[in-house]
């Protein structure tokens, strides 16, 4: 029993090595990583910035507002497209590989998902090494906050990604997901606008997009010490409850995946 | 446990998918150390028994064994006996030859020493040695499929499965790739399973059971399957062929039949049958051909079809490479 362990222990490590090493050998993806958040917050916050500032004054720093919502759509693109790998896997029949493999399929998921996390805290801590470049104070002890709903959404998302890779045949159909889902849950998270003065159903769908809780538990370690009224202007729910709907969403994503990869083909 | 001279035993075994039948019923088993072949035309039902018995797919009844495990039960102590070779590429392209074979052998529990002797000996073996940390994308395709063989036999398993392990790859390379893993397999002891509808290759099995529509037909060594024809094989043409026919029946052989303008006589010791036919028939034969019976004989007795010939298959390699490319419709 022991030595199954430390062959699905190894197993584990297997997946996440292979993942990390394909990541860091395709330049284009790290670059990537890097120019886009560059590209939002440089050209976007600032030039959006310039034109709010000349009308009444909005009380915050408008790049400090995005710099959540950059952390988290980004941390959500990045560990998409590593469960993406797994339909690419199968497309180009590695895929067959790792299923006929000695090892259960918790290991094989429990792979991906560190991956997932690990390539997704790579890009919040890219993020946020780049981010004095434009003129953001970040507080050294925000890191760990930081950090932490990078962590927990990372676990979600490439859970989530999982689960629907498994039930996709080709790439094709992943792009449309993609395009279906990667769009809609970035700008209905609150990323780019607070969610506090919005229309009705704008409100419903934010409240069941996952991503919302992210950017909100981001902006809660970010604005921690404003003013209360400031607060109520752009942040929803607390740091813990943000925390405990991304683990909930994050847990039933895992398990869904679980049961989808384990029956037999 | 019991250890069974029989490696794999397959009892009643069916697999529908909806009303029809991929396996219909098929019982059979393989010895240790044997080499194992399942010859058939394609959806005769081979690929589908190599998932079933390899944990892929589920049997809709009947039950299979692996080494005393049951495939449906005990999946991965089945996975822990078997290496496949699939029809179609399974390796990562964009990993190196040295770094595939890692991958595997992390999955199997070889140990890093194990891993890094035998990987060098393989990678030798297959004449892979200077490509070993090139980039598997830039290979040609009998250099994949030589990594895929290794790479299924780095483990050592009790059992390899070759699903038609050289298909769309010229004779002269399919010929190479079968003595790499003939040699492999013999130095190891390791039971081959094999599929393929390429009549040549079958010959290297010590059994073949011929598959067809989802059921055993025959199985038998392949000289005792050919034997089964009925002897050896004349086939002539002449001026008459109606007379001739009716005049090798009366005095050679009871078996003989027309195909198209061709007469097919079947005889016992043909090597003396053909200098006494063409003196002693009556009408001119204008051409006449000997040869011994092959498994495509063998087949076409079984079956009445002949199995699809390798010029045929062109099409299905085209097809073979769209699908492994993504070009699925």
């Amino acid at each position: 029993m022991k030595n199954n362990l430390s062959l699905e222990l190894r197993s584990v490590r297997n997946i996440f090595f292979r993942d990390i090493l394909r990541f860091f050998r395709d330049t284009a993806r790290v670059i990537g990583s890097v120019v886009q958040p560059i590209f939002f917050l440089g050209v976007f916050g600032i030039g959006l910035k310039s034109t709010l500032s000349t009308g009444q004054g909005i009380g915050f720093d408008f790049v400090q507002f995005m710099f959540p919502g950059i952390i988290a759509t980004t941390t959500l693109g990045v560990a998409l497209n590593t469960s993406i790998s797994i339909v690419t896997d199968r497309e180009f029949g590695f895929l067959k590989e790792i299923l006929v493999a000695p090892v259960s399929r918790v290991s094989i998921i429990a792979g991906k998902i560190l991956s997932g996390i690990v390539i997704g805290l790579f890009q919040a801590i890219m993020l946020i090494a780049l981010s004095p470049i434009f003129g953001l104070k970040i507080d050294w002890l925000h890191i760990p906050g930081l950090l932490f709903v990078a962590f927990l959404l990372s676990f979600a998302v490439t859970s989530m990604g999982l689960f629907i890779a498994s039930r996709m045949r080709n790439a094709e159909g992943f792009q449309f997901i993609f395009q279906f889902l990667f769009f809609p849950m970035m700008f209905l998270s609150g990323a780019f606008f607070p969610l506090t003065n919005v229309p009705t159903w704008m409100k419903i769908v934010s409240n069941i997009n996952p991503l919302t809780y992210a950017v909100d538990g981001l902006r809660n370690v970010v604005f921690h010490d404003i003013s209360e009224a400031l607060r109520q202007t752009i942040i929803i729910h607390s740091l813990s409850f943000d925390a405990l709907i991304i683990v909930g969403f994050g847990l039933v994503m895992f398990g869904l995946a679980f049961w989808s990869f384990n029956r037999a083909e | 446990m019991r250890v069974s001279e029989n490696i794999i035993e397959v009892n009643n075994l069916v697999k529908k998918f909806g009303e029809f039948k991929a396996v219909n019923n098929i019982s059979f088993y393989v010895k240790r150390g044997e080499v194992f072949g399942f010859l058939g035309p394609n959806g005769a039902g081979k690929t589908t028994t190599i998932k079933i018995l390899s944990t892929l797919l589920r049997p809709t009844q009947g039950e299979a064994k692996i080494d005393g495990h049951l495939v449906i039960n005990d999946r991965i102590a089945v996975r822990r006996s078997i290496g496949l070779v699939f029809q179609e590429s399974t390796l990562d392209e964009e990993l190196s030859a040295l770094e595939n074979l890692r991958f595997h052998a992390e999955f199997y529990g070889v140990s890093k020493k194990v891993y890094k002797q035998r990987s060098a000996e393989l990678l030798e073996l297959v004449d892979l040695s200077d490509r070993a940390k090139k980039k598997v994308r830039d290979f040609s395709g009998g250099m994949k499929r030589r990594l895929e063989i290794v790479r299924g036999m780095l483990h050592y398993p009790k059992v390899l499965f070759l699903d038609e392990p050289t298909l769309g790859l010229d004779p002269q390379t399919r010929t190479t790739i079968w003595q790499y893993i003939l040699k492999i397999a013999k130095q190891q002891k390791i039971t081959l399973f094999m599929t393929t509808h390429y009549l040549n290759e079958a010959e290297y099995c010590d059994r073949i059971a011929v598959i067809d529509h989802g059921q055993i037909v025959a199985l038998d060594t392949p000289a005792k399957l050919k034997e089964g024809v009925g002897g050896d094989i004349i086939t002539l043409t002449s001026t008459n062929n109606t007379q001739a026919k009716e005049f090798i029946m009366r005095n050679f052989s009871n078996d003989v039949r027309d195909e198209e303008d061709k007469l097919i006589v079947i005889v016992r010791d043909g090597k003396q049958i053909v200098p006494r036919l063409i003196k002693e028939c009556p009408i001119q034969i204008t051409s006449i051909e000997l040869k011994q019976p092959s498994l495509d004989d063998v087949f076409l007795k079984l079956t009445g079809s002949k199995i699809r010939n390798e010029e045929a298959s062109d099409a299905e390699k085209t097809k073979s490479f769209l699908k492994t490319r993504g070009f699925r419709r």
